[in-house]
């Protein structure tokens, strides 16, 4: 009777342990100890001492969250339904393809006096996400006060240059039509199949097969052609004389009408929607991304 | 009919005309002789003049073998047909005394014994005397040159053009034109839009200002060249332009002596259009210029008046060349040097060519979009 009343005993006292762990975690970054558990960015402190400032620094002000949970609503805008929607995509992402996903929902016009970016990469690299030894994944930052977002990818697919080079796909095709009306899980799930998907064919696909390199060989050969055709143009070449400028009596050309009359004018306007920002570089960590940002 | 070949006074042999030092030298005693002192001898051949003329007129059908003329063989093609003969004469070398065969519109042609010059004086005179002349400035060395220099500056030339095109068949010849002299008159009216963009925000500004647009004006035009002859293709005659019409010095038939000549068989009137279009076009292009942009719902009307027209004769040295069996001509301004001409291209040349650009650009492309893009 005894061992059942301790064993509810603990397992009542289990969550709150766990909610203190939780609690002492997020109070636990110190300049001394930035809770940082990847290698490559320790090994970088340990070896560059202003990227080693740095690094703490950016951990210090990036909210240290456990990984697990895959997706950090701070704005409050998603349902458990929504959570629990976006952590299964997240969760066969890793199973099939080895790719982790941090999704972060915020609603303050600045973040720890980071932009979204910056916020992106930091908030990825400064928690222990990631799959393999270079951390292969993608973080979402939605900013719900702004209307703006991030997107920045890590490890094997930021060297393919996967959402650097979707981004514009990503926000115009995705997230626009599913953020304006409102569905935001809707549009970080719908994003993570098609970074799925683009990630799969970066991969898998060979270079002579891609588009890129059969325009540019198209291209090339067009340029070809045309060099070949410059050169074969003959410079003395027989040509029918339209004009008669050589035999002019000189000065001899007069204008005696010269009559320009302003009739009407009339001025158009016209919107041009602000354009994402796509590229890459590094964080404060010192790792490489690819990604940019973008609107709706 | 009347030849004459102009003879060195010193020792009798034929006096060419050298177009490197612009003087008659006798090639047999080195003599030299300027302008005036070959006009004087020119007056006083025509005192001692040589007739011996045959004039025989082509058969309109295909003409048997024994009607066989001398000095007039039939023409026959590459498919065993007859071809039209045009009228040919028969002359007498006034220097050997050797049969020559010229058609009716040869005014100067070389004897094929003794290489004299033969003029015929007769196509010289009367309409067909030319007013003016330029005399040759380029010689034909220079020409030759000029021909070897142009194969050397083409890119994918036949190896074997240059040799089989037999450069040294390279001919001076003095071509008939027609010089025109007018005015043009021309008037434009038209819409201009003038378009300006600009940037603020996120918006883009396009202004659009119309304005109605009037041109008038006039231009005159001294002798617009139009060669009056139908063996020469206008084109290509048109392409060696422009002559430096300052180089036209009073016609003597001497200046003859050394090339081949020709006479007119395009009258003015016949060639009046070409001049006339020129005209009008170069009208219209100043009256386009002055205006900034381009007309919508243009009206024009452009018209010329041609006040004179003058009857000369201009230096071209000619060059017509088969290969593959397929003509090519060339021709260069015997005053300014300028050569044009159809240069063939070896295509096998050609492709090699492509293939290496193309192989270059592919290696460039695929670094790019694997470095750069991707």
């Amino acid at each position: 009777m005894t061992r059942i009343i301790y064993t509810i005993i603990l397992a009542l006292l289990l969550p709150l342990c766990t909610s203190a762990q939780d609690w002492l975690q997020s109070e636990k970054r110190t300049s001394e100890n930035p809770q940082i558990h990847k290698q490559d960015i320790l090994n970088r402190m340990a070896q560059d001492g202003d990227q080693r400032q740095r690094a703490i620094e950016g951990a210090l002000r990036t909210p240290y969250v456990k990984t697990e949970y895959k997706v950090y609503d701070y704005a409050g805008i998603c349902s458990d339904n929504d959570i629990e929607t976006i952590r299964r995509r997240i969760n066969a992402l890793i199973q099939e393809n080895k790719l982790d996903a941090a999704i972060v929902f915020i609603s303050e016009s600045s973040w720890y006096d980071y932009d979204n970016e910056d916020f992106c990469r930091d908030f990825y690299d400064y928690n222990d996400f990631g799959c393999g030894d270079a951390h292969d994944g993608i973080c979402f930052v939605i900013n719900l006060a702004t209307h703006r977002f991030a997107i920045f990818d890590t490890g094997v697919p930021a060297d393919m240059h996967v959402a650097g080079k979707n981004l514009s796909k990503y926000e115009v095709d995705i997230l626009q039509p599913f953020f304006r009306r409102n569905d935001y899980a809707g549009g970080v799930v719908a994003c993570l199949n098609e970074f799925e998907n683009d990630f799969l064919y970066e991969r898998d696909t060979p270079d002579w097969q891609r588009p890129e390199f059969l325009i540019g060989f198209g291209i090339a050969l067009l340029i070809g052609l045309g060099i070949t055709s410059i050169r074969a143009r003959r410079k003395c070449r027989i040509e029918k004389a339209e004009l008669a400028t050589n035999y002019e009596v000189p000065n001899s050309f007069h204008l005696t009408i010269k009559r320009d009359t302003f009739v009407s004018t009339h001025t158009t306007k016209t919107y041009i929607p602000p354009s994402s920002s796509s590229g890459g570089g590094r964080g404060s960590s010192g790792t490489s991304h690819s990604g940019g940002s973008g609107g709706w | 009919m009347d030849t004459t070949v102009l003879k060195c006074p010193g020792c009798g042999s034929p006096l060419p005309y050298d177009a490197s030092i612009k003087k008659w030298k006798c090639e047999a005693c080195g003599s030299v002789y300027d302008a005036i002192q070959v006009m004087q001898m020119t007056q006083d051949s025509d005192k001692d003049i040589d007739i011996n003329k045959q004039k025989t007129q082509t058969q309109p059908s295909p003409p048997p073998a024994d009607d066989y003329v001398p000095g007039q063989p039939p023409i026959i093609t590459n498919d065993g047909s007859y071809e039209p003969q045009p009228n040919l004469d028969l002359y007498r070398c006034k220097n050997c005394g050797a049969e020559m065969v010229a058609d009716e519109n040869t005014a100067a042609t070389f004897c094929v014994y003794c290489g004299s010059t033969s003029i015929l004086k007769s196509r010289v005179e009367g309409e067909f005397r030319p007013s003016r002349v330029i005399p040759f400035a380029k010689t034909k060395d220079d020409a030759i040159n000029a021909f070897k220099n142009l194969m050397h500056q083409e890119n994918f030339v036949p190896n074997d053009f240059t040799r089989e095109s037999n450069i040294e068949k390279i001919t001076g010849v003095y071509i008939p034109f027609w010089l025109y002299s007018g005015s043009a008159q021309g008037h434009i009216r038209g819409t201009l839009h003038n378009v300006t963009s600009w940037k603020s925000g996120n918006y883009r500004y396009t202004k659009t200002d119309i304005y109605d647009v009037e041109r008038a004006g006039d231009v005159a035009f001294t002798g617009i060249p139009a060669d009056g002859s139908k063996k020469f293709d206008d084109d290509t005659m048109d392409s060696i332009e422009p002559f430096d019409l300052k180089g036209l010095v009073p016609f003597n038939y001497a200046y003859l002596s050394n090339f081949l000549a020709e006479k007119y068989d395009v009258t003015a009137e016949e060639d009046r259009e070409r001049a006339a279009g020129r005209m009008r076009n170069t009208i219209s292009s100043h009256l386009h210029a002055s205006v900034n942009g381009a007309l919508i719902g243009e009206q024009q009307n452009i018209k010329e008046h041609i006040s004179a027209v003058e009857y000369v004769m201009l230096p071209v040295y000619m060059l017509n060349t088969f290969w593959k069996g397929k003509p090519y001509i060339f021709a260069m301004n015997g005053q300014t040097g300028k050569l044009v001409g159809d240069v063939p291209i070896d295509k096998g040349k050609w492709f090699r060519a492509f293939l290496f650009a193309s192989a270059i650009c592919c290696a460039i492309a695929y670094l790019f979009v694997k470095f750069i893009i991707m």
